[in-house]
């Protein structure tokens, strides 16, 4: 099982507004569904990075080291293609992810649902890229603040699905990041 | 609706932080999280790879007695994740009043599908539960928990169920 990826934590910073644009396409869905074969009516990105900055609540799906999923609601701001939240390392989602940073975080439309893979590391207050602190206090009322004692972590996307209910057959979405 | 063999035990999460409070007061009954969890349309059904990543993806089931059913084709994900790890976690679709089951998963064979589970899966999707198409499983929870928002944090449950008879 992967270790802690702290190391990654330091080369946050400022460039990672310039993220490459991940690479779209169709999810392995049963052939009983139906769907088209065509890519025609696939998502733009933007679609999900919208979706899933407006998101409210999120739910994050960890593993317990005995193997068991655990899956909760929470706050947190996507910012700049990676997910941010905080909590304190006593929490159930904290120690998972102590041993093994593999996660998923869920935006919470499920008529429009996102499910992002993607690996959690923990970041320093002083590493945090520019703007998210006001966006903290804009979404949800208060700043990023180091007095409240928890840890940020950031989740960096792997993959990306979007299942938009109302256009599902044409519209089902996956993107890739290097 | 039939009612459950067993009334779960009701407890607090450990949630420190949140002002959840230690008195049991407020605390919502079993019938608000199952009629809920009844009741959704879509469901995501949380599973872990053999390599430890969790993986994520809506489904449509069904909750009958004391568990629920679902279906998926053999060769999914979920499905080989979960022929490795039976453990599980399954979500309502309504974030406001979400309820999450943790659980452990049973492959069935065809004989043992109830009967309601196929006349419950018509009614609600109007399309047939067919395990010619994928094998239907039954999720057996051992907990749930209940996070309405606008009773947060007085109504925050969870409630543990005993373990029933076999569990892989």
């Amino acid at each position: 099982m992967p270790t802690k990826p702290k190391k990654a934590a330091q080369k946050s910073g400022a460039t990672s507004s310039s993220v490459a644009q991940p690479r779209a396409s169709r999810p392995v869905v049963p052939r009983s569904y139906r769907f088209p074969a065509s890519l025609k009516g696939m998502l733009d990105w933007s679609w999900a990075r919208e979706r899933l900055a407006k998101s409210y609540n999120y739910v994050i799906v960890t593993v317990r080291p005995d193997g068991r999923p655990h899956a909760m609601g929470m706050h947190g701001l996507w910012f700049e293609d990676a997910y941010y939240f905080g909590t304190s390392p006593h929490t159930r989602k904290a120690k998972n992810l102590a041993r093994n940073p593999h996660c998923i975080v869920i935006s919470e439309d499920m008529s429009e649902l996102i499910i992002v893979e993607g690996i959690a590391e923990t970041i320093g207050y002083d590493a945090l890229p520019k703007g998210l602190s006001d966006l903290s206090k804009s979404k949800y009322g208060w700043p990023i603040d180091p007095r409240m004692g928890g840890q940020v972590y950031r989740v960096k996307p792997k993959v990306v699905f979007a299942f938009p209910l109302k256009q599902i057959a044409t519209a089902v979405t996956k993107w890739t990041f290097d | 609706m039939s009612e459950a063999k067993q009334q779960p035990k009701a407890l607090r999460p450990k949630m420190d932080g949140y002002g959840v409070p230690q008195s049991s007061e407020g605390m919502l009954p079993w019938e608000w999280a199952r009629d809920r969890f009844s009741r959704s349309h879509n469901y995501l059904l949380i599973t872990v790879r053999p390599d430890g990543a969790p993986h994520a993806m809506p489904v449509w089931g069904v909750w009958l007695e004391d568990a629920w059913y679902f279906s998926t084709g053999s060769t999914s994900r979920k499905s080989r994740n979960l022929e490795r790890n039976a453990k599980c976690v399954v979500c309502t679709e309504n974030a406001e009043e979400a309820v999450i089951v943790e659980g452990t998963a049973h492959r069935l064979k065809d004989v043992d599908i109830p009967q309601r589970a196929f006349t419950d899966y018509k009614a609600k999707y109007d399309w047939e539960l067919d395990p010619k198409l994928g094998p239907v499983w039954k999720v057996s929870p051992s907990v749930v928990f209940a996070m309405p928002e606008k009773q947060f944090p007085k109504g925050v449950t969870k409630w543990v169920f005993e373990l029933q008879g076999s569990s892989k």
